[in-house]
């Protein structure tokens, strides 16, 4: 299967130079994305708007299959997670980056989420692709996801 | 042990074409010979001609010989298109833009006879999950076997897709 990310995704991460990602990354898994990989890493699926059967969604907001920025965080905080300034470490809670891409309407579309790990680097799931570790949030922006559009954070549940 | 659909399938072409198709590790490399080679030739064996003394005209008596050169190189055209798809949405979560893809959609438009494509995909335990559960829900009119249970469990997905096509 030709899934292995690419330098050209991204602007700042360049796989020939680990300066900022660890090279110790996952087999591609296309049984589990960014959003399942960031909401419950432990048993981690296919999260999106579209929602059922084909994706895991709350049932609460099923009316809209938009990915907006509204519809996320609403999802994020069935889970906990509340909006928040930055991407900074902070002890006892965990945070979430969400990437948008402006669609048609000038409105951000999201693309991709990532979520840190207690030493303060972050966890990226590419799609169906590698779970990969970063170690800021603006290494991943780019063509493919976007940019930072929303840091959010709850108590740490996951080590 | 019975060959899969794909083997036979290159069988066919090998033995039509009187080429040897390499098997390739990803389809893009594939010398798939040319829809414009399927047509009715007169100096291969399994045709035979009917000339009449008031007109000639063509027609290959083993016709079954001709579909099944064609539905090989549909097979042939699925597996290349289905390679370029999943290089295409690589990386991508959304499926908004995993379905939206040229590769995806002019699969989609090869008709209901990807079915049978899909379903070898499915029963094949080598191949990873893959996104199919769109396109069979387009071939069935919206149609979902998959419970609200299973929704985001990939495998699950498949599984049900599989039992529901071997019914």
């Amino acid at each position: 299967m030709s899934c292995y990310w690419k330098k050209e995704w991204f602007d700042n991460l360049d796989p020939e130079n680990p300066i900022n990602f660890d090279p110790n990354f996952s087999d591609p898994d296309p049984n589990y994305n960014c959003i399942g990989w960031a909401i419950d890493p432990e048993i981690p699926k296919n999260w999106w708007p579209a929602g059922p059967p084909n994706y895991r969604w709350p049932k609460s907001l099923l009316f809209d299959k938009r990915p907006t920025l509204e519809n996320f965080l609403k999802a994020f905080s069935t889970q906990g997670y509340l909006p928040c300034a930055d991407g900074s470490l902070e002890e006892g809670y965990e945070k979430v980056v969400l990437y948008a891409m402006t669609d048609h309407f000038g409105n951000p579309s999201i693309k991709h989420a990532a979520r840190q790990l207690p030493d303060g680097k972050w966890t990226s799931k590419f799609g169906e692709c590698e779970d990969v570790t970063h170690f800021t949030v603006e290494d991943i922006n780019g063509s493919l996801y976007g940019q930072v559009a929303q840091f959010l954070k709850r108590k740490r549940k996951f080590a | 042990m019975s060959s899969s659909l794909l083997e036979r399938n290159t069988l066919v072409l090998e033995q039509f074409t009187g080429k040897k198709l390499i098997p390739q590790e990803n389809f893009e490399e594939y010398e798939v010979p040319r829809p414009a080679l399927v047509r009715w030739d007169p100096q291969n064996s399994s045709t035979k001609i009917n000339y009449s003394t008031t007109y000639w005209s063509c027609v290959p008596v083993n016709l079954t010989n001709l579909v099944n050169v064609s539905f090989a190189l549909e097979q042939f055209k699925f597996e290349y298109l289905t390679a370029k798809w999943q290089a295409e949405r690589a990386g991508m979560s959304a499926p908004e833009d995993i379905f939206n893809c040229d590769s995806y959609k002019n699969i989609l438009l090869m008709g209901s006879i990807i079915k049978e494509f899909i379903r070898e995909r499915l029963e094949d335990e080598t191949l990873k999950s893959d996104f199919w559960f769109d396109a069979l829900e387009r071939l069935h009119s919206g149609f979902s076997p998959v419970d609200e249970e299973d929704a985001g469990d990939l495998k699950a997905i498949n599984k049900a897709w599989l039992n529901f096509l071997k019914r």
